[in-house]
C-alpha cells in the first residue's frame, strides 16, 4: 500500500528509530512500511496517525478501484 | 520494556532446532543417527533459554522490540507454507506406498489426522467464534 510515511517523518524531522520506539515496533518495521513491502495492522496504523496527529487516510493510501 | 520472545516465536524455535538434529544428517550427506530425546529436547531448550535472555537484555536496552507484528507476520506465513509442504507431502506419501503396493505405516495415518483434524478445528472453531 502507497504511503507517505517518509514525508510525514521527515516534517517531523525523526528518524524511523525514533518513530519505531515511539509506536512500539522496530525500525525495520518502519522502513518496511516506508517502502511499501509491509502493511501494517489496523492497530498500528492508528498508532501511526495517533502520533503523527492526522487520519490513517492522510498516511495510506488504498487505492481502491472502484 | 523488559520482555521475553513471544509465545508462538518460543515454540517455533524449540520445534526447529529439535528438527535440525535429525535432519543434519540429510543436509551433510552423513549416515542418518538416530536422536536421542535429550537430542530433541535439552539443546533446544537450553538454546531458547539463551535466545530469551538475549532478547531480554536487548529489550532492557532499547525502548522498541525486536520482534513485532512484521515479525508474527512473517512467522504466519511460514506455518501457512510449512502446512501446506507437509499436507502435499502426506498426500505424495500416500500415493507412493499405493503406487508400490506397500502398506502405508500406521505412522502416516496419525499425520494426517492430526493435519486434517486441525485444519477442520481452526477452520471450524474461527468460523463459530466469528458468528457468535
Amino acid at each position: 500500500m502507497d504511503n507517505n510515511l517518509r514525508v510525514k517523518r521527515a516534517e517531523r524531522e525523526i528518524t524511523q528509530q525514533e518513530l519505531a520506539d515511539a509506536v512500539d515496533v522496530s525500525r525495520q518495521t518502519i522502513y518496511a512500511i516506508e517502502k511499501s513491502k509491509y502493511d501494517p495492522s489496523l492497530e498500528l496504523a492508528f498508532s501511526l496517525a495517533n502520533y503523527f496527529d492526522c487520519s490513517i487516510e492522510d498516511i495510506f493510501d488504498p487505492a481502491i478501484d472502484n | 520494556m523488559v520482555r521475553i520472545l513471544p509465545l508462538k516465536y518460543n515454540l517455533l524455535l524449540f520445534v526447529v532446532t529439535s528438527l535440525l538434529y535429525p535432519i543434519i544428517g540429510l543436509l551433510l550427506g552423513e549416515p542418518f543417527a538416530n536422536p536421542t530425546i535429550a537430542d530433541l529436547t535439552v539443546l533446544p531448550a537450553v538454546l531458547l533459554l539463551f535466545a530469551n535472555l538475549g532478547y531480554l537484555a536487548q529489550s532492557r536496552r532499547a525502548e522498541s522490540g525486536v520482534v513485532d507484528e512484521r515479525d508474527m507476520q512473517n512467522i504466519d506465513l511460514a506455518l501457512a507454507g510449512t502446512g501446506i509442504v507437509l499436507l502435499v507431502s502426506i498426500l505424495t506419501m500416500y500415493v507412493g506406498y499405493a503406487a508400490t503396493d506397500t502398506g502405508t505405516p500406521t505412522e502416516i495415518d496419525y499425520l494426517a489426522l492430526a493435519a486434517v483434524g486441525t485444519i477442520f478445528a481452526v477452520l471450524g472453531g474461527t468460523e463459530v467464534y466469528q458468528r457468535l
